[in-house]
């Protein structure tokens, strides 16, 4: 059956002349899971998902979002990344890693079946994807492309116990790469070493970003949602509650962080004060990622992860961005 | 009103919109909100606006709550419990736990503060269903202990609309009186069950337990049964206001293990091994259980209501709070409150921090102890006095008031419902003894003076042992009946109360641990698991055999037990029973090493050994000790009472008889003895000549396996075991010395070395030669 939640006319912080209403991007009802959005230049939108044994790659090119026809027998897919328009990589279920080169997609050998959850890169010789199950039977896995073949790097010896997944990894450049994880984890490379840092939780850290080396961002927990910022000297982590766990985050200025999760969650959330805004519901289902293209759109996409009606529902909104944000 | 709210404000307006949607009738009433109509029932029933299809839903329920799960319905990997009311079980089914169902929390905490849990989502299980105890965790550095909990009125909390407590809320202490409670939040929503509210439904309140506690997997509620609930879950798919927006997230904010996931396990049995319409019906059971109504009020009930509210104790112990039915009167509000260094557990939940806890309600207050989070108080009246932090205050308040007032103040809180279900253990008060020769009733009529003493032996086998009288400092059970409850108190116990032996084997021979003893204990009162021995290279699980029928064993002269000795097998039928001779040349007859040598010396070991209670000293006897290192003066326990306590054990009459089927039982007694099971599992006799239908020698024989390695117990190897007695043998599950079998077939099965030929001549009959022999077994 298809469900159409009504879309409700929800504002955020409303500056004159810009339209900051969320609304449906499409009716992703029938796509499946959505758990990422990326876009290389503001034209073309991805967004990939799908169900757990058929993953799917979308785009929005010409107005319109279609499935990408990959060619390709692929899991669940969750997370996109890129370079441009023809450099795309995306990663997903079972160690599956997809490239785009502009004319073909493409599965390359990921040496790994564990479930990868995130994909970046510092350029297109230097990209990390990280994944793991979070099961017991899971091991957190942390890869790296160096323009030939992925590999898998080894981590180092972990002080948080029984972390069996790494969510995302995003950084500022090639000696200043963040990667988090299950239970607290965040780890750093400094272009030579890979190094854990205590932030101040034990909640899954699922999702960062910045802007730059003292503008970074990591947002998670389950049940509440957590944030944790680095300015560049020390992190500073808070409890958001009663705002609920957040999945996704994305930041275009360096004072405004975009953050979406369970519960329909979509909010902004103040670097320094870390005051946060949230948009009125639209949607009760599960947003996992949110990204700003550069035509200055916000997108934010989902599905109803918390369901047991064994139905893949798929979410996906958007609205403008404001100066300043 | 602005469309773009900031942090909390938009949800907490939105929650006061919810509010007044679900309660705008009684809203629209004039003068104050009248107090809710039918809610009260004793403790244990269903809420009486329980409607004929919920009443089924709660029998039904109530059955899954008192089921024991093993190993082949899904329990474990690890376990703390078999059953669900194994820890919510005083005074009736749905309540509290003594402190022999205290469980651990175990975790990782680290410089930052943080705290990363262990073990099974961070509570530390006791047992595998390999037979060891699980061990500690690596890198486990922080422990803390959990009293059970009772379920008494969740419904109804469950109905309050978040609003309700978050109107109490003063995070920041603006009115100044010291008290700045918070809402714990969960998912976004008001939080309100658990020691530190940290669970928002009792969906997910009860499913973490049967995972964490039991290894019993679940899949969430579907919709379309979370929907029936007693305290409906609204699923609305197409919100087109806020509030019913509001409602339609509440739908989503059911379970706590996280929404849509089950929770699956390694065992080996399908998941989920609980149905959702089992599920259902255990989440509708809980969700049904009435709260106690409130005792009429007397003057002395009056004045300490009085002195409840100088002292302020109402500044957290709210006494009502508004739901959709009127008000209801649970004395808490449901907020987490810092209650200092001295309560503080170092335990992170949500937003609770390690000395947050929430106000647990008070109404049922009196049978439910012990109290606090970790049971350390056994009164209401220490329970106060342990008070600290935010309610310091009304502690030192407390403590300033006059004996009088402060019996005042605690018969009002006994007033708050259940005062008449109060028992000092799990006897209902004024249980009545049942006739001689059944189960619970004396082995023969008793005097009056005689019936005196049993019920007051029976009483003490009963009684919750408090820790300010000297429970542990290490311990098992802090009761006779927390080990020995099946069928019925006196009897045996489920593999959830297995004692742990522990030692080291080299170069074959066994050696007693360094403390001197093998018992490991379950539980300390330190929050710490006592550990085993470092040397521990050998560790075995005992199983609780029954106290019924103790008393038939003690009667046996001495010369019929060994006259069935043949220790150097000289009749040459492969059975080489001994009997086992103590080291003060006393006859050993009681435990699965026979090394208790009476009924007498059994009270003195038990209580001991495993409560940790020091014990007068009686000439001639040598079980047990007279002295402890705890804090509390020695002997803990007097001499009447433990003379009591042998009279009632060694006066229980032996478990009866029950024939379902006689003539198919009688072909089973036959093929019994024909294939050479009366060999050791025989009928003795007393002194009188009577025969004595324990059927067994009372002699230690080896029916180990081969390669079998275990603890040894004075002059009985680590491969010898009593023939353990056999009536009794349907309602003792589970069986041999360790537990291992769940079935008496599986117990035969498990029958090696001097029984191995009876065994086999067992595994030869046919099926309903084999059915016979069972059918007589379990009528025993």
């Amino acid at each position: 059956m298809t469900r159409l939640l009504p879309v409700l006319a929800l504002l955020v912080a409303c500056p004159p002349g810009v339209d900051t209403t969320w609304d449906p991007a499409y009716d992703a009802t029938d796509t499946g899971w959505l758990l990422s959005t990326w876009s290389p230049d503001g034209d073309v939108r991805y967004a990939v998902g799908g169900q757990p044994e058929a993953g799917v790659v979308m785009s929005d090119a010409g107005g319109e979002w279609a499935p990408v026809d990959t060619g390709l027998d692929v899991p669940l897919l969750n997370w996109v990344y890129g370079f441009g328009p023809d450099d795309l990589w995306v990663v997903g279920n079972g160690g599956t890693i997809l490239h785009w080169d502009g004319s073909a997609w493409s599965a390359i050998e990921s040496s790994t079946t564990e479930d990868l959850w995130g994909v970046w890169g510092a350029s297109p010789s230097d990209i990390w994807a990280v994944g793991g199950s979070g099961f017991p039977e899971a091991t957190a896995t942390l890869l790296h492309y160096d323009g030939a073949a992925w590999a898998t790097v080894e981590l180092p010896t972990l002080e948080r116990p029984g972390v069996r997944a790494l969510f995302k990894v995003w950084g500022t450049g090639a000696d200043d790469v963040f990667i988090v994880g299950q239970r607290g984890t965040l780890l750093r490379w400094d272009g030579s070493t890979l190094r854990e840092e205590l932030v101040g939780t034990s909640d899954d850290l699922i999702s960062v970003w910045g802007t730059g080396p003292d503008r970074v961002a990591v947002v998670g927990g389950r049940s509440n949602g957590v944030i944790s910022v680095w300015d560049g000297t020390e992190w500073r982590t808070q409890s958001l509650s009663p705002l609920p766990g957040l999945n996704g985050i994305w930041m275009g200025d360096r004072d405004t962080i975009h953050v979406v999760g369970i519960e329909g969650t979509i909010a902004t959330v103040d670097f320094e004060s870390l005051e946060y805004e949230e948009a009125l519901p639209a949607t009760f289902e599960t947003f996992h990622a949110v990204f700003g293209d550069a035509s200055r759109r916000l997108t934010a996409v989902g599905g109803n992860f918390a369901s047991s009606s064994g139905e893949y529902v798929g979410i996906a909104y958007e609205r403008q961005l404001a100066g300043g944000e | 009103m602005s469309e773009s709210l900031t942090n909390d404000s938009w949800r907490v307006a939105s929650r006061l919109a919810l509010a007044s949607v679900l309660m705008g009738a009684l809203a629209a009433c004039p003068g104050d909100p009248k107090p809710a109509e039918g809610i009260y029932a004793p403790m244990g029933e269903p809420i009486p606006s329980a409607t004929p299809e919920q009443l089924e839903t709660f029998a039904r329920g109530e059955e899954v709550a008192t089921r024991r799960f093993s190993p082949t319905d899904g329990l474990g990997p690890t376990f703390n419990v078999t059953f669900c009311a194994a820890c919510h079980e005083k005074p009736v089914f749905g309540g509290a736990g003594a402190h022999y169902r205290d469980f651990l929390l175990v975790g990782q905490t680290f410089p930052d503060g943080s705290r990363v849990e262990l073990g099974v989502n961070g509570v530390l299980d006791q047992f595998h269903v390999d037979g060891s105890r699980v061990p500690t965790p690596e890198g486990a550095n922080h422990f803390a202990t959990r009293n059970p909990i009772p379920f008494f009125g969740v419904g109804l909390i469950a109905e309050l609309p978040d609003e309700a407590i978050l109107a109490n809320a003063d995070p920041a202490d603006r009115d100044g009186d010291g008290i700045s409670g918070r809402p714990n939040y969960e998912r976004g929503f008001v939080a309100r069950f658990g020691r530190k509210s940290q669970t928002l439904s009792i969906e997910g309140f009860l499913r973490g337990p049967l995972f964490n506690h039991l290894g019993i997997t679940t899949d969430p509620l579907p919709p379309e049964l979370a929907a029936a609930l007693p305290v409906p879950v609204e699923v609305v798919e197409e919100p087109a206001s806020r509030g019913d927006a509001l409602i339609g997230r509440r739908s989503d904010a059911q379970a706590t293990i996280p929404p849509g996931v089950r929770t699956t396990d390694d065992d080996g049995v399908p998941d989920p091994e609980l149905s959702v319409e089992d599920l259902y019906d255990l989440v509708s059971w809980a969700m049904l259980l009435a709260p106690p109504e409130p005792d009429e009020p007397t003057a002395e009930t009056e004045a300490g209501h009085l002195l409840f509210e100088e002292a302020n104790c109402s500044g957290c112990h709210v006494e009502s709070l508004k739901g959709p039915r009127g008000l209801i009167f649970p004395y808490s509000d449901f907020l987490i409150h810092d209650m200092g260094p001295e309560l503080a557990d170092g335990i992170l939940m949500l937003d609770a921090t390690g000395s947050e806890f929430r106000t647990q309600p008070l109404w049922g207050v009196s049978p439910v102890g012990p109290y606090l989070h970790d049971g350390r108080a056994d009164s209401l009246d220490d329970a106060i006095r342990m008070h600290g932090g935010e309610a310091q205050a009304a502690a030192d308040a407390y403590a300033a008031m006059s004996e009088t007032e402060r019996g005042q103040l605690v018969a009002f809180l006994e007033s708050l419902g259940g005062a008449d279900q109060h028992s000092d253990g799990l006897l209902p008060p004024d249980a009545a003894v049942p006739p001689a020769g059944e189960y619970g009733g004396p082995r023969r009529e008793l005097t009056a003076d005689e019936m005196a003493e049993y019920e007051l032996g029976r009483a003490v086998f009963d009684r919750d042992f408090p820790i300010t009288e000297g429970l542990g400092p290490s311990f098992n059970g802090d009761s006779c009946r927390a080990c020995h409850f099946d069928p019925i108190i006196g009897g045996a116990g489920p593999s959830d109360v297995d004692v742990s032996r522990h030692g080291s084997i080299v170069d074959g021979v066994f050696e007693i641990p360094s403390t001197g003893t093998t018992m490991a204990h379950r539980h300390a009162l330190d929050s710490v698991r006592p550990a085993f021995d470092a040397d521990t290279n050998v560790t075995e699980l005992r199983q609780t055999p029954t106290t019924l029928g103790l008393g038939a064993i003690d009667d046996i002269p001495e010369s019929v037990i060994l006259a069935n000795e043949d220790p150097n097998d000289l009749d040459a039928d492969g059975i080489s029973g001994r009997a086992h001779i103590l080291g003060d040349g006393r006859l050993g007859r009681f435990g699965w090493k026979a090394n208790v040598p009476s009924v007498i010396e059994f009270v003195r070991d038990g209580l001991t050994n495993e409560m940790g209670v020091t014990l007068p000293p009686q000439e001639g006897l040598t079980f047990g000790a007279t002295s402890d290192d705890d804090e509390w003066a020695d002997p803990e326990i007097d001499l009447a009472s433990m003379e009591a306590l042998g009279f009632f054990i060694a006066m229980q009459a032996p478990p009866p008889r029950a024939h379902e089927n006689p003539t198919m039982e009688d072909v089973g007694e036959a093929t019994f003895g024909t294939i050479g099971c009366t060999d050791c599992h025989m009928v003795l006799e007393d002194s009188s000549g009577a025969p004595v239908p324990l059927y067994s020698d009372i002699l230690l024989h080896d029916v180990a396996e081969e390669g079998a390695f275990g603890i040894a117990d004075g002059d009985a190897g680590f491969r010898e075991f009593r023939t353990a007695p056999l009536w009794g043998l349907a309602t003792s599950a589970p069986y041999m010395h360790d537990g291992r079998a769940e079935t008496v077939e599986e117990a035969i099965a498990a029958h090696a070395g001097e029984a191995l030929g009876s065994r086999q001549a067992y595994e030869a009959l046919d099926a309903s030669a084999r059915e016979a022999l069972i059918a007589f077994l379990r009528s025993l």
